[in-house]
């Protein structure tokens, strides 16, 4: 009878703890875990007031190593040697974000899936099978082989590693990120490869979409006459990057003529789906000269715009041995800093937006072997089969084809292609990125930049420079193709060696300037280079915020550091005051209904300006998008058409007032600039009343409702919604809904450099933590912190949060 | 009375050392009590007039209320010095929807409470009642 009752109330027990250790709901934490105040959440709830051990012992260290923790919770490395300071940069950036590295590691790997499943619709397994497919793991691997043959790379990525891994040896499973936690699961050992991986998903973010397939649809949905004056590259637009001069300074390598044989229409007929790549993704740079700055010291701005990602996609860090000494962002998961300055020099980077990145039809002449025809030889595809672990469902397979363009992206398995399509990538090219910021953080001079941006390919960067010596340049650098006209635009034949890359501009005329004239220089993702600039240029480019910088720059005669502040944080709608006036001059204002009425005083009064608390961004924005799909939805009826940019439709909008790709196939009438203008007004009026909400009101922070989300997506409350900015696409301050100004940086060049800076995030990745987001009201309301640049671990200008002294363990 | 205090502390202190210095998972917070439950288990014993005491739903509420403390209170601590930062944004991922207030913090301590209360209670009672299957024989 005993024995009956012990075994019946184990046999509860054990269902109790079996129940409460199973996978629990979509996120799949085990709730007992997860509830424990010894192993689960509590554990993250790091408390506000940690207090830091000022000794340390660490295993791995050649000597100590001191690390000042400022009050903003940024640390400030101060080693004997480069092994042990890229070790402690991996040790302390693994200590704040090591769940971020390896889910970005993981999605550039295209292994999401094992982590979050497949998600609604194999979203997430559609994600994985596009990296994979890219070949990201296969170009991370070459990536890998480049760092290791160099020693100077090598000894980076060998320390970083080794920091990192001593961080993840050191947690207990009650210690991991509250991520791993809630999606039940554990970090892997940290290697050279996955900062490779992580550095090829920056590639990825900026040059790898895939428009090809865009541009294809509507190619072949125009007629021919009306596809390149809409889509072409625009040479002659008035701000390029680099000030046109009136030859370039090198002689030409010859450029490829375009093939008679590349009669896209007989090749490609087209259905299928495509995948979506934003192309709102921007930054802006400029550098003053010190003829044109008060202090007489030359300036340098940047703020990369990206997605708004918690954690925030930088980590603030200053890195001191006794060689150099350099502060700026660093990328977590990457050793070195991306964007920063030292004693000498500041730099800072843009996106070049150069297309780098093709598709090539393969016609596989069987289904067994994969071969397929090139330069009228037989080549055979070699496959590699991808293996997808799904959390909680059997494993995925797809094979991958890898031709000698590169692995096949899209076919009758993926993308719902019609035919096979490769891809060719710079990203595939071998290269070593490492040394580039190795370098960067010892250079002196213009020379030394130079010199570190030659080891750099891919993504391609517009890098501007400043010095302390008074030199300002730009450099747009990267590996890019020497295309023949519009060449790569559309999918290419691989059948026809014509179409293949010809080669590639050799780096050294790539599009530079040193101390121009105008004694500034800018770069916000517009075209680079003028007309006279030798090679062609494609891409997707900005058009409105480099009119508005050089404007602001022509316009200040003295510039300050507060003035570069301010002209970060510039509201000015440049493309509302392009359009605006034609917008008005169609409206028939004395019919206007009284809400119409209400609305066109508002925008009449219109300055243009983007602010959080403006009403008028909110009409406009709604009215050009109204408009904009009127004109063009006829044609595009959604996103995986390549709409023709905001520019070239004020360009037709300009040039013609009748043309026909104004009328509407649904009605009967037919409708000019003008018709469309009102239609689009009367229409987005009506919305904007339909949809105000109760207690709501139309102004514009309220209506673009930014928010920052939490890599994840899928964690809610980890995101942080309705910041209260201004700013748009196409704006200096350009921050949307969803993307904006991850790293606003200022610095002056001098006797000692002064620098300011702030992101929208902050250093700890633990949302338990108030550091998680401790940024992101003052990086709205446009604040900047001082950076403490300092000049040795006992400099006491500021009162910091910890000293710390990590030593070698003693027999080490 | 005596005795089911002492079960209390003894499961709360073996819980308690076990979750604060061995990193070993949660299981072991279930181990701790169904320990103390045997260390200090107790045969039935035959009253004068013949009634059994009523110990062994004693057994359950001695883990239930040891452990029901241990994690309630230890999830307290840690949540005031992080000054409800994370439990807000866990209770709303868990509980998706209206905002309690202020009080999403105190209803995830009591719910942690209430679970390692129940786990901790159903382990002292099987502790307690292999206790009594052990120690018969020697009787």
């Amino acid at each position: 009878m005993r024995w009956i009752k012990f075994v019946l109330s184990l046999v509860v027990t054990l269902v109790l703890i079996y129940v409460l250790s199973r996978p629990w709901g979509p996120i799949t934490f085990q709730p007992g875990t997860f509830l424990s105040p010894f192993h689960g959440f509590w554990q993250n709830a790091e408390s506000l007031d940690t207090e830091r051990e000022p000794r340390i012992e660490m295993e791995g260290l050649t000597k100590p190593v001191s690390v000042v923790l400022d009050e903003r919770h940024v640390p400030h490395i101060f080693a004997e040697n480069e092994k042990d300071l890229y070790f402690m940069q991996g040790y302390l950036t693994a200590q704040d974000r090591l769940w971020q590295m390896e889910f970005q590691v993981m999605a550039a790997a295209g292994r999401l899936t094992e982590i979050v499943g497949r998600g609604p619709e194999d979203a997430v397994l559609n994600l994985d099978r596009e990296a994979r497919r890219k070949g990201m793991a296969w170009s991370a691997k070459s990536f890998e082989d480049s760092i290791m043959a160099n020693p100077i790379s090598k000894k980076m990525a060998v320390a970083y590693t080794a920091g990192v891994n001593a961080h993840i040896s050191s947690l207990h499973p009650k210690d991991y990120p509250i991520e791993y936690k809630l999606l039940n699961y554990q970090p892997e050992e940290w290697s050279i490869y996955k900062t490779c991986l992580l550095l090829k998903y920056m590639s990825d973010m900026l040059t790898g979409n895939t428009n090809e397939l865009r541009y294809l649809k509507s190619y072949l949905q125009l007629p021919a006459a009306y596809f390149d004056p809409l889509y072409a590259v625009k040479r002659d637009f008035p701000a390029p990057i680099i000030p046109i001069r009136p030859k370039p300074p090198f002689e030409a390598t010859s450029s490829p003529q375009v093939p008679k044989s590349y009669q896209p229409d007989s090749v490609f007929r087209m259905g299928g789906t495509v995948s979506y790549s934003p192309d709102h993704l921007g930054s802006n740079n400029w550098v003053v000269h010190g003829s044109r700055t008060v202090s007489g010291n030359p300036m340098l701005a940047n703020d990369p715009h990206l997605g708004l990602n918690l954690p925030s996609i930088w980590y603030e860090m200053q890195l001191h041995t006794p060689d150099f000494n350099v502060y700026g962002a660093t990328i977590p998961g990457a050793p070195g800093v991306i964007i920063g300055f030292n004693d000498s020099i500041a730099w800072g980077q843009t996106n070049a937006a150069r297309d780098v990145l093709d598709l090539f039809r393969i016609d596989f002449l069987d289904e067994r072997e994969h071969t397929y025809q090139v330069r009228n030889k037989l080549l055979k595809a070699e496959p590699k089969v991808e293996q997808f672990i799904v959390k909680g469902e059997p494993e995925f397979l797809d094979t991958v084809y890898y031709t000698e363009f590169g692995p096949v992206i899209f076919d009758d398995k993926f993308g719902d292609a019609p035919f096979p399509m490769a891809v060719r990538w710079t990203a595939h090219e071998p290269s070593n990125e490492l040394l580039t910021f190795v370098e960067l953080a010892k250079a002196n001079n213009h020379k030394d930049f130079l010199h570190a941006l030659s080891h750099y390919k891919c993504p391609g960067q517009n890098f501007a420079f400043a010095s302390a010596n008074g030199d300002i340049a730009l450099k747009q650098q990267g590996l890019f193709v020497n295309r023949w006209k519009g060449q790569g635009r559309l999918p290419l034949d691989a059948k026809d060696s014509a179409q293949h890359w010809q080669g590639f501009i050799p780096i050294e005329h790539n599009p530079h300037s040193l101390n121009p004239e105008e004694g500034f220089l800018q770069s916000t993702n517009q075209v680079p280079v003028g007309p006279e600039y030798p090679y062609q240029i494609e891409g997707r480019y900005e058009a409105f915020r480099p009119l508005r910088i050089t404007q602001l720059l022509e316009d200040t005669a003295k510039m300050t550091i507060r003035r570069m502040q301010d002209l970060q944080q510039d509201n000015y709608g440049e493309l509302a005051a392009q359009v605006m006036p034609m917008f008005m001059a169609a409206l028939d204002t004395p019919n206007l209904s009284e809400s119409e009425g209400m609305a066109f005083q508002e925008l009449a009064n219109w300055n243009y300006m983007y602010h959080a608390d403006s009403v008028s961004p909110t009409i406009f924005q709604a009215w050009w998008s109204d408009f904009r799909s009127r004109v063009w939805q006829d044609n595009f009826p959604d996103w995986t058409y390549m709409w023709p940019t905001a520019q070239a439709t004020i360009e037709l909008m300009r040039d013609s007032a009748e043309s026909l790709l104004y009328d509407l196939d649904s009605t009967s009438t037919i409708e000019n600039r003008d018709t469309l203008i009102q239609l689009a007004f009367a229409s987005s009026v009506k919305r904007l009343k339909e949809d105000k909400p109760e207690g709501k009101d139309w102004t514009w922070s309220t209506r673009k409702a930014t928010r920052v989300r939490h890599l994840t997506r899928v964690l809610g409350p980890f995101n942080r919604y309705n910041i209260h900015i201004g700013g748009y696409k196409n704006i200096l301050n350009a921050t949307s809904e969803r993307d904006g100004p991850s790293w606003r940086m200022v610095v002056e060049l001098g006797d000692r450099p002064k620098a300011y800076g702030i992101y929208p995030g902050g250093q700890s990745g633990n949302p338990g933590s108030p550091q998680y987001d401790a940024f992101i009201d003052d990086w709205a309301k446009g604040e900047y912190y001082p950076l403490w640049f300092m000049q040795s671990s006992q400099d006491t200008r500021n009162t910091p949060l910890a000293r710390q002294i990590y030593s070698p363990t003693p027999d080490a | 009375m005596v005795r089911f205090i002492l079960r209390i502390l003894l499961i709360f202190l073996l819980a308690y050392l076990v979750g604060r210095f061995v990193p070993l998972p949660w299981q072991t917070q279930a181990g701790a009590a169904f320990l103390g439950a045997i260390l200090l288990s107790e045969a039935p014993r035959k009253r004068a007039y013949g009634k059994k005491k009523k110990h062994r739903p004693m057994s359950f509420w001695a883990g239930f209320i040891a452990i029901f403390i241990l994690w309630s209170f230890w999830a307290f601590w840690l949540n005031s010095s992080n000054d409800s930062i994370l439990a807000d944004q866990i209770f709303r991922l868990i509980v998706p929807g209206e905002s309690l207030k202020g009080l999403e913090a105190v209803i995830l301590i009591l719910a942690t409470g209430l679970i390692g209360g129940l786990v901790g209670g159903f382990s002292s009672l099987t502790g307690n009642l292999l206790g009594e299957v052990l120690k018969r024989p020697s009787r």
